[in-house]
């Protein structure tokens, strides 16, 4: 029944990849046609890849003795697999990441920062109202 | 309102923003990820680290789908140089067989695409 609920990458993201690579590659700029059965050839290799890397990036996480499968396994998975030349451009990729999620968790504790002072400044007024009804109540 | 962050998107499910309408969904790749964890437990017998709700760290899919991609560029620059070698401009299926024999790298594809080849009807399992 699992066998059923086969993951596949949508084809239209797979097509796109293609069409962008064969543009890089095709002297002379003019449209390359990719026929259907050559299409759902490359889907088919992309959906492999996947569950080859990762099965091995799951091997490299037991052998860690860890319980978290983490970006390091998945480099060396691909080295496992002897795709030691997409470890480069993924480290770049991995450091731009890291790079953004620290600019983005700046961001968010500069807002935090800010609603607290809003906290803080609302609380004035409050305090200026129970003084006045506590006057009230006096003459009352 | 609060600003649209460009990561928001990420962990909800959806196409990341980061590299733009290229980029591959991670929450399916997570998915496949998680399946994989499964099945290994289940060969393993269930023993030690069994079932298949294992923890997946929140760069490993980013890294998962840089690979993925890096590896459709590669097979495409491969099928082409065989399309090239045949004289013609259009990309058969037949081109992405000979990029995958050809290439030691992606022996784990030749099953695929050589059942592909001796059969007119393309039946995934």
């Amino acid at each position: 029944m699992a066998e059923a609920e086969v993951e596949e990458l949508p084809k239209a993201i797979v097509r796109r990849l293609v069409k962008e690579k064969l543009a890089q590659v095709a002297a002379g700029g003019a449209e390359v046609i990719v026929n259907k059965d050559a299409m759902s050839a490359f889907a088919e290799s992309a959906r492999i890849f996947i569950h080859y890397l990762s099965a091995t990036a799951n091997d490299m996480c037991k052998e860690s003795k860890r319980q978290t499968i983490n970006a390091d396994d998945v480099l060396k998975a691909l080295d496992e697999m002897e795709f030691p030349e997409f470890v480069e451009p993924l480290n770049t990729s991995l450091q731009e990441f890291r790079n953004k999620n620290a600019a983005r968790r700046s961001e968010t504790t500069q807002k935090k920062a800010e609603k607290r002072r809003k906290i803080d400044k609302e609380s004035l007024p409050q305090e200026q109202n129970d003084a006045a009804d506590h006057g009230k109540t006096d003459e009352d | 309102m609060r600003q649209a962050r460009p990561y928001s998107a990420m962990f909800a499910g959806g196409v990341s923003a980061r590299t733009g309408p290229h980029a591959l969904p991670l929450a399916r790749i997570k998915k496949i990820m998680k399946r994989s964890a499964g099945d290994s437990s289940v060969v393993d017998g269930g023993g030690g680290g069994g079932g298949g709700a294992r923890m997946i760290s929140g760069e490993a899919p980013v890294v998962f789908s840089k690979a993925c991609e890096l590896f459709i560029a590669e097979l495409t620059r491969r099928a082409w140089a065989a399309t090239l070698e045949g004289k013609r401009r259009t990309v058969h299926k037949e081109d992405v067989a000979a990029a995958v024999q050809n290439t030691d790298l992606f022996d784990f594809l030749v099953d695929v695409v050589t059942a592909d080849l001796g059969d007119d009807h393309t039946d995934y399992k």
